[in-house]
């Protein structure tokens, strides 16, 4: 009884993000000291969805008001989320507790995790752990080939240190088949995890200026480093080759790197785990990351470059939504999760139950140069050649770099990966990939910073709009109703009846009326639902037109086909069904059941099963399995792999459809019944088959309810949400192939509460459906034969 | 013996471009009118059109053979079978023919409802099956088998039930200490799963635990007492414990259903949720208030419309119908605005109170369906003494009560599906509606099919049993079909 009063009284402490499964012993246990520690506090870790948060979920919450207290966050995404409004500074709680030596401080953490939490001055985050990069290279390998690498003027017996020598080491390295394809690669520029990032980042690149408004990824220091990626291809044979590699029958055989195949890697320390797992006897060398030659003899624009050797560094940490009920408990919770002792904590419970398990993976490195030396010292792995590894990672933090704290940090991610890929692939060169992505980022702040050159709007302008409306409709009403010839008998008759009315106007007023104006006000306008609304005039139009025209255009294409055939063929089958169960035999109804279910199924649950029916995996899905034991054999045709493929996700999704066609069952059995017996008996006097009387009388007759189900068909369609929203969270059809209209805007709207252009994507989509009725309208004159 | 046959592999440009021309072809060689024209030339632009744009013009294109295997017997019985019924409803006399022609419909009557009951029996078969057995055998139609499971109290590496945040729960002991306390680890209910607690041991009470039956390479039938970290298995035969590897045994399985799916499926639903009973409670919530909210409000405003003529009601009337028009998408927005302001989310509220305004569909119907009823009945009514508000409640709406029944079932079984909304306004897992908790099921297991058939016919079963409960309504709709009513 008393435990029950205490649960009653503990407040909760909401966390996102951040899950404990069955196997986080170490997470289960910090959590648990907390709660002994806090008596008061409950810890409720939430977990939203598949293991990970989904941002749209954040986002609505804390627009809402009824954000969690605590998430768990990759601080890449910080500033993005910061310069949302979306998040607490947390300065003051830092400057309040410094004198407690456990309370988080710049002083007390790698300065990189430190500042990647920070946006335009303020702190928004808290680092729990932290990541870097280092240079793996193959002890053995080096080894067997010393004797062309001594050759070659280069040492067996350590690793390269700059960019020259790592590509003389690699051409040494690398071996050939007779074919020329690539039998064992000495360094791959972005095979473990390193990207342009790293390179760059050892260039002294920074991507963006200091003021975060102005890209630079086209600068010379990118160029410098992506050239340094195109040679370390370019000596392999070419990006099309290493791709084949990489992808190749050689992939398959688990970790290239532990099985001889590569020589040299850049990765992170995440891996060290599973090398120690898989590769035990393994001859591990580990070693800074090789730099620019520059860097490394100090020379040149490096000659005031303090860090010889510089990494790139990332990793996870804790922030506090706008508007958490709790903050200070969660700051509380964050200043014991990040403590040296709670990581110790976590390690020690994680080692005892992974030992349990016969394994012995390495912890995470923390945030706090401190804790890491405590986690080494206690934890550090009984091979020396592991233990030297992550000495090296931990040695290399503190000259971490970070990716740049900007909100485009997303984009610039995706720009620069593009421009890799077009580098290196030589489809463009090092400079015009470069600038391609810049202009990219570019358009994005500029459209961003644009927003405080547009002036402030009154944001109340939509309800007055809306009252206004509503007072010009009443006015006019009651003209009207003055004017009105009525008795008053009719006119207290009327105005009861009006008052019935009431009910619907009122509704129409709030839900429609007032949302339309202020969706079409908001169309014209910047807001996020955070901060005060500004007045863009036709930006957001431009934008459709402009920066997303490729993607508005590719949804409305794709919506476009999958109504222009699950439209039609809906039509096709619900008409031949009705046509089918017209008759009167036995066990109609049985008949008209069967294929009436399918409509009424859950579309959530209609997806989970066509999800599986559907697989690609012909052991699992019934259609494949279908498939293979028929068609293959028979046509020697692969099966597809159905939703997850972009040629195949569509016809899957029509016919998915078309499952639940018998939905417009009642309506054409009940047309078809409406349709005057004398001229069927008449036709069949004149000698009429079938299929004549079903040209001449039943399809102009039906041609009314066709016409009526294909425009309310076409409106349904183009609004399709459900199914493609839970085929993209399943990670079904890839590149966009099931990229719809209305998800977008759920995702422009809800995720991004990039309220303006979202609006003005919800008028152009009006505008379609409007277009589209009135395009079915004038051409009906040419087919529906209409009653005289 | 191998049926030949030849066909061309064409991208899809190329099919829809066919498909085109073969819809113009037919219905310009079918048509009598300039209107028949005209429709195959709408019919045959839409694929064309696509087929264009999609079009790649190095795509390659080629004949291709393939074969069918089949019996010669069995490919005479077919030729002469179909021959001879053509020949039979060719040339028999007109009874013959309306028979041939009725069986034909029995024919196509039955592989149609097959076809598409198919996906629904598959979803309930796949829901009493065994998840690994599934990824392991490709067991994909046919029987399904199950692993032999036994209750068993192991003496050496016993089960206890303690309790747990006030339930009792399954554990296993990890480690015992000295002060009478222990280190468990919940196994039961499934979302405790794997969390460990220090129990004190006094209050544990042994308990069975299911384990599976194994049959050892000499034929005797043991238990899987406990698994190891490096493989090995404690083998408990005839009392008896043994070391064993996998490769010693095989399972003992039987054809038979997984009905332990189902109550796993709950035993994973956060707790809160009472083992989805929060999620069913929400629903029906949800259902019970959209259908008398919207029933209420629409009659009401359909015998406004209906019965009363005042100045304007014209102009509101086509109002009410044009927004039937509007898109969601475009309120989807700014309706979030209005309950954020009035504090609503997270809350059931933007999911019913709407409801009460009327809907636009609903009332276009039922003032069908008030105007369908005599005048003179209200009149009468009216010279009796009753008020209109009288005469809507105590005499119109009784009438009206198939249509209404027909219309609670809709709004009702739409709320059962509704999904975007419980999406957009609902965090927590005490406010969530059914659609949504599957839904984050779905994201949470969603390796194991078996698992989400039996959630998917967990969510699916109600509705078909008010389905069948109230079919007579459903075809009640015929009678709307006119005005084409869903």
């Amino acid at each position: 009884m008393l435990s029950l009063c205490a649960l009653a009284e503990k407040r909760s402490l909401l966390i996102w993000g951040r899950s404990v499964g069955p196997e986080e012993k170490g997470r289960e246990a910090v959590v648990q000291e907390f709660e002994r520690r806090h008596p008061d506090i409950h810890v409720n870790m939430f977990n939203l969805g598949a293991g990970e948060m989904d941002p749209q979920k954040l986002m609505t919450a804390i627009v809402g008001k009824v954000p969690p207290d605590l998430i768990y966050q990759d601080r890449f995404s910080i500033a993005d989320w910061a310069s949302r409004g979306a998040f607490l500074k947390l300065d003051d709680f830092v400057k309040r507790d410094m004198a407690d030596p456990n309370s988080p401080h710049s002083s007390r953490f790698y300065p990189a995790a430190w500042s990647e939490c920070q946006f335009q001055g303020s702190l928004f985050a808290i680092p729990q752990n932290v990541d870097d990069r280092i240079l793996y290279w193959n002890r053995a390998m080096f080894r067997a080939k010393a004797k062309e690498l001594r050759s070659a003027g280069l040492d067996p017996d350590r690793a390269p240190r700059t960019w020259s020598e790592l590509l003389a080491y690699s051409k040494v390295l690398s071996e050939f088949n007779p074919d020329g394809s690539i039998k064992v690669a000495g360094f791959i520029p972005n095979f473990g995890n390193s990207w342009l990032y790293l390179y760059a980042f050892q260039a002294n690149a920074n991507f963006l200026d200091s003021a975060g408004r102005n890209c630079n990824l086209a600068g010379a220091e990118e160029q410098e480093a992506l050239a340094f990626m195109k040679a370390g291809y370019d000596l392999l044979g070419g990006w099309k080759k290493v791709q084949l590699f990489q992808t190749g029958p050689q992939a398959g055989l688990g970790n290239p790197f532990l099985k001889g195949l590569v020589a040299m890697k850049i990765d992170g320390d995440w891996t060290l785990s599973d090398s120690i797992r898989f590769g035990p006897e393994f001859e591990a060398g580990a070693a800074p990351p090789p730099v620019p030659d520059d860097r490394y003899y100090h020379r040149g624009r490096y000659a005031n470059s303090k860090d010889t050797f510089v990494t790139w560094s990332g990793g996870f940490s804790w922030a506090i939504p706008s508007g958490a009920r709790h903050a200070e408990d969660a700051w509380t919770f964050i200043k014991w999760v990040t403590s040296e002792e709670a990581v110790v904590l976590d390690a020690t419970e994680q080692r005892k139950w992974d030992r349990r398990r016969g394994r012995e993976p390495v912890p995470r490195m923390s945030a706090r140069p401190q804790a890491n030396q405590a986690l080494y010292d206690k934890f550090k792995p009984t091979n020396p050649v592991y233990a030297a590894c992550w000495k090296q990672h931990m040695d290399l933090l503190p000259s971490g770099r970070f990716r740049p704290s900007t909100f485009v940090g997303q984009l610039l991610w995706d720009a620069h990966a593009a421009a890799v890929d077009k580098a290196c692939s030589g489809e463009l060169g090092v400079k015009e990939a470069l600038q391609e992505g810049q202009d990219r980022v570019q358009r994005e702040l500029d459209r961003v910073y644009s927003r405080e050159s547009y002036p402030d709007v009154w944001p109340y302008w939509p309800l007055l709009l809306t009252f206004v409306i509503l007072g010009v409709g009443g006015a006019g009403w009651f003209v009207i109703w003055r004017k009105a010839p009525l008795s008053a008998y009719w006119r207290h008759r009327a105005r009861s009846g009006a008052w019935f009315l009431a009910p619907w106007i009122f509704g129409f007023a709030v839900f429609t009326l007032y949302p339309m104006v202020t969706s079409l006000f908001y169309a014209f306008s910047d807001t996020n639902a955070m901060n005060n609304p500004k007045w863009v005039g036709m930006r957001n139009f431009a934008e459709l037109n402009g920066a997303e025209k490729e993607r508005v255009t590719h949804s409305l294409v794709n919506v476009f086909t999958l109504a222009g055939f699950g439209v039609p063929l809906g039509i096709f089958t619900g008409l031949s069904i009705a046509l089918l169960l017209e008759s009167k035999c036995r066990g109609i109804k049985v008949y008209r059941t069967f294929f009436y279910i399918p409509s009424i199924v859950p579309g959530i649950a209609s997806s989970v099963l066509w999800l599986w029916l559907l697989t690609p995996k012909s052991d699992q899905g019934l259609v494949n399995r279908a498939w293979v034991s028929t068609i293959e054999p028979w046509l020697h045709l692969p099966p597809p792999a159905w939703l997850m493929s972009a040629d195949w996700a569509k016809p899957a999704f029509v016919t998915m459809g078309l499952w639940g066609a018998g939905g417009g069952l009642v309506m054409w059995l009940a047309a078809l019944k409406a349709l005057p017996k004398e001229l069927y008996e008449a036709s069949v006097l004149d000698g009429a088959g079938p299929l004549k009387q079903f040209w001449t009388i039943t399809w102009p007759l039906l041609s009314p309810i066709v016409f009526f189900a294909t425009t309310m068909g076409f409106v349904g369609s183009l609004q399709e949400f459900d199914r493609a929203y839970i085929f993209s969270k399943a990670g079904a059809a890839p590149s966009d192939s099931l990229l719809l209209p209305v998800p977008e805007l759920f995702n422009q709207a809800f995720r991004y509460f990039n309220i303006g252009y979202a609006s003005a994507l919800a008028w152009l989509l009006f505008l379609v459906v409007l277009i589209l009725t009135g395009i079915q309208f004038l051409l009906s004159k040419y087919w529906v034969v209409r009653a005289e | 013996m191998k049926l030949p046959i030849l066909w061309p592999i064409l991208s899809a440009g190329w099919w829809l471009i066919a498909l085109s021309a073969a819809c113009v072809l037919s219905c310009l060689w079918r048509a009598r009118d300039k209107r028949t024209q005209a429709s195959s030339y709408v019919l045959a632009a839409f694929p064309g059109l696509i087929g264009l744009s999609a079009l790649k013009l190095d795509s390659e294109a080629k004949i291709q053979w393939g074969s069918i295997p089949v019996s010669p017997a069995f490919l005479l019985a077919v030729i002469l079978g179909i021959g001879g019924a053509v020949l039979f409803g060719k040339f028999g006399s007109s009874q013959a023919k309306s028979a041939w022609r009725g069986a034909q419909r029995q024919v196509m009557l039955v592989l149609g409802s097959l076809l598409f009951s198919l996906p629904l029996v598959w979803l309930v078969l796949t829901s009493l099956r065994d998840s690994d057995e599934l990824g392991r055998n490709g067991a994909v139609v046919g029987l399904p088998t199950v692993p032999v499971m036994q209750m068993y109290k192991d003496p050496i590496w016993p089960a206890y039930s303690v309790e747990f945040e006030n339930q009792r729960v399954r554990v296993d002991t990890v480690e015992t200490y000295p002060d009478g306390t222990a280190l468990v680890e919940v196994q039961e209910p499934k979302v405790w799963l794997g969390r460990t607690f220090v129990a004190d041991r006094s209050k544990m009470t042994e308990v069975p635990r299911p384990v599976p039956n194994v049959r050892l390479k000499s034929g005797e039938i043991g238990l899987v007492a406990q698994e190891f970290p490096d493989g090995k298995k404690r083998v408990v035969v005839s009392g008896q414990s043994r070391m064993l590897k996998d490769t010693d045994f095989t399972p003992v399985v039987k054809n038979g259903f997984k009905w332990e799916n189902y109550t796993e499926v709950l035993s994973y639903l956060p707790r809160a949720t009472l083992f989805g009973l929060l999620y069913l409670k929400n629903t029906l919530l949800l259902g019970f208030l959209n259908v008398i909210g919207t029933l209420l409000s629409s009659s009401l405003v359909a015998y406004g419309f209906a019965r009363f003529q005042f100045p304007g009601k014209n102009a509101l009337f086509i109002l009410l119908l044009s927004t039937m028009m509007l898109p969601g998408a475009v309120t989807l927005l700014p309706g979030f605005l209005i309950f954020k302001s009035l504090g609503w989310i997270d809350t059931l509220k933007p999911l019913w109170v709407p409801a009460f305004f009327g809907s636009a569909f609903n009332i276009f119907l039922l003032r069908q369906f008030f105007d369908r009823i005599p005048k003179e009945l209200d009149e009468a009514a009216e010279i009796d003494g009753c008020s209109p508000v009288r005469v809507y409640w105590s005499i119109l709406l009784p009438q009206l009560h198939p249509i209404l029944i027909t219309l609670a079932l809709t709004t009702f079984m739409g709320q059962w599906n509704g999904f975007q909304g419980a999406l957009i306004y609902t965090n927590s897992v005490e406010n969530m509606p059914i659609a949504y908790g599957l839904q984050l099921f779905m994201g949470d297991r969603s390796g194991e099919p078996a698992l989400l058939m039996a959630a998917s016919v967990i969510v699916l079963a109600p509705i078909l049993i008010l389905f069948f409960a109230t079919q007579k309504y459903f075809m009640e709709k015929i009678s709307l079909g006119g005005l084409g009513g869903k």
